[in-house]
């Protein structure tokens, strides 16, 4: 099986439009992506174009949302978040495996499970394929799970977590000593985050692909049509992307205090990559209305 | 020395003559660079340029120029002859080059078609090289280019400089993007040579230049640029707004002038001096385009010669009067 996102796609999408509130649009593949603070050392993720069904419920994708699964060669492969990320991995020695598309990834196995290190990142997998303990440089979260395989509590650095999982498989609550954060589902999609008595409120339209945020300090809107418009708007600023062709996308800023700045970029197929047009000659002009 | 001999030197020392003479006889060709053009609709087909050295449809190279059954023009997005117009812009652009030169009847249009939405910025880019040098080839008199955007070409501005050497001009847009492209460089329109008249859009109602045109001094002038009323494929009508329909439009106005006053022809500084000092002056241009004025299509064409207003007094003096009323109104204002 190939992989269905390259690791560098994967850096790309981080690195483009850094927006406000923790939202990135992802203009190559006209998605947007959000991020949630549990706590300081947990994330969840969500991005517009992934509808897997994982711990925090469809689209949203969280550090312990990986398994691996041995195929019908004995060998395994690793799934982040689903169907967000597959990584196939092919024998080297035995117990050991590499990467097909990183040599630096590797997987050992031994009796208690498998144990993949890659750059700064150690996980280990029980002999289920379920991921127990991640640590990536002095961060560390451990899993437990009970006889059915559900998880039940999670230590993040120090701080044991106790976690109440709903029918669907969902995360409905997350209980420590100090701390507790609540969640509500509605059709498999988190709808609403307690923290104390903080909320933040998500609403989807338009076929899972669109998300509105609703917090104490502000409301912005990401909005996500079928054709990959995407509209970002916060208090400051309007973003628009637009694809005018599949190679080719009109990246629109307005914000208050500054002049509107368009940007046009075209996408090599090859690479995905986006390059501003910066040769480019287009017609100059737009139509106002049409006489029959 | 020979009479004759003294003719022929007199001759190869003022081409000008020669070359009016000759304008006066033939049809002014004008190489639109742009999506194409609907070659049935009623205002249009009338005034395509026929290669009448190539058969159509014969599937033969007929003049052996390169493209084959280039009757009317070439699409250079696709490499092929066909030159309908999908996207309209092309045929707006044509039907207001007719309409504002008040000579249409010995105008004929070469339909190069440069830009196609699916293609990248650089396709687009090298079809409007390809198209530009097709003109040159061709020997169109003037190529309009309502289009533009970022970033300097050299093969553009050797392209451009050919064309200049062969006496062709270039009206070329100044661009949509609300900005000073002496800092921030639009081209065509911000490669300094003599043969291409920059134009900005003008809005009528507002009574200043178009918010989204773009401006600096080395742009000459403006027109009509807000919702301008022209020719859409599929015999329809429409209205556009951009420095497009300026550039069109002074483009018209342009082939009037070479058409009415042939000794201009390949004398761009003159040309240029004619458009810009016969522009209706407006105060709220000033400093944004050379001339501080509105297109006068009727006064270029009035006015004999630019030369003779050049010592015509009366024409700056009128022009510093408005500006010093202008100036006392703001201030009265303020």
């Amino acid at each position: 099986m190939k992989p269905i996102y390259k690791k560098q796609n994967l850096i790309l999408f981080l690195i483009l439009f850094p927006l406000q509130l923790l939202a990135k649009i992802n203009p190559i593949e006209g998605s947007f992506q959000y991020e949630l603070e549990l706590t300081q050392d947990f994330k969840i993720h969500y991005h517009s174009r992934r509808l897997a069904n994982n711990l925090f419920g469809d689209s949203w994708c969280s550090p312990i949302d990986r398994k691996i699964i041995i195929d019908s060669s004995g060998s395994p492969t690793l799934y982040i978040c689903d169907e967000l990320f597959i990584q196939n991995y092919k024998k080297m020695n035995a117990g050991q495996y590499i990467s097909v598309d990183d040599p630096s990834d590797k997987i050992i196995k031994d009796f208690s499970g498998y144990t993949r290190s890659f750059q700064n990142t150690q996980e280990k997998y029980n002999n289920n394929g379920r991921l127990i303990e991640s640590q990536n440089g002095k961060q560390k979260i451990k899993i437990f799970y009970d006889k059915n395989n559900v998880v039940q509590k999670m230590q993040i650095g120090k701080i044991m977590y106790y976690l109440s999982v709903q029918n669907f498989g969902q995360i409905s609550e997350m209980r420590s000593k100090n701390t507790h954060l609540q969640f509500k589902y509605e059709s498999r999609k988190l709808i609403e985050y307690q923290y104390d008595t903080d909320i933040i409120r998500f609403r989807y339209a338009n076929q899972n692909l669109s998300l509105i945020v609703k917090n104490q300090w502000s409301t912005f809107i990401l909005y996500d049509s079928k054709d990959r418009a995407i509209s970002y708007k916060d208090n400051l600023c309007e973003i628009k992307v637009q694809y005018l062709t599949d190679f080719k996308i009109k990246y629109q800023k307005n914000c208050d205090d500054e002049k509107e700045k368009t940007f046009a970029f075209d996408i090599d197929p090859k690479t995905l990559s986006l390059k501003l047009s910066r040769l480019s000659r287009t017609p100059q002009s737009i139509l106002n209305k049409e006489i029959l | 020395m020979t009479f004759m001999s003294f003719i022929l030197v007199y001759l190869l020392l003022n081409p000008l003559p020669l070359m009016a003479k000759s304008l006066e006889n033939k049809d002014l060709v004008i190489a639109v660079i742009d999506t194409g053009i609907d070659p049935g609709h009623s205002d249009l087909k009338n005034h395509l340029w026929i290669n009448t050295k190539e058969i159509p449809n014969n599937q033969i190279d007929d003049d052996q120029n390169g493209f084959i059954d280039d009757v009317n023009g070439w699409n250079f997005s696709q490499n092929n002859s066909k030159i309908y117009d999908f996207h309209g812009h092309g045929s707006h652009i044509s039907g207001l080059i007719l309409n504002s030169s008040e000579n249409s009847n010995k105008i004929k249009l070469m339909t190069l078609k440069y830009y196609s939405e699916g293609a990248s910025g650089e396709q687009n880019l090298r079809a409007t090289l390809e198209a530009i040098d097709y003109a040159i080839k061709m020997k169109a008199d003037i190529i309009n280019f309502s289009g533009g955007g970022p970033g300097f070409n050299k093969r553009e501005f050797d392209l451009i400089q050919k064309a200049l050497q062969q006496g062709m001009y270039l009206v070329a847009a100044a661009g949509n993007d609300g900005a000073n492209i002496v800092k921030d460089g639009f081209y065509p329109a911000s490669y300094p040579l003599e043969n291409i008249i920059t134009v900005a859009a003008h809005e009528p109602l507002k009574n200043h230049l178009l918010k989204t045109s773009n401006y600096g001094p080395n742009i000459h002038l403006s027109a009509l640029g807000f919702e301008v009323r022209s020719t859409l494929p599929g015999n329809r009508f429409g209205k556009m707004s951009g420095t497009s329909q300026a550039t069109a439009i002074a483009c018209g106005a342009l082939a009037r002038l070479l058409i009415e006053k042939p000794f201009l022809k390949g004398d761009f500084k003159r040309t240029k001096n004619h458009l810009v000092l016969t522009t209706s002056f407006n105060p709220t241009h000033w400093g944004k385009t050379q001339s501080s004025g509105l297109l006068n299509s009727e006064e270029a064409s009035y006015q004999q010669d630019a030369l003779t207003l050049f010592n015509n007094q009366s024409i700056n003096k009128d022009q510093l009067k408005k500006l010093n009323d202008s100036l006392s109104t703001l201030l009265n204002q303020n």
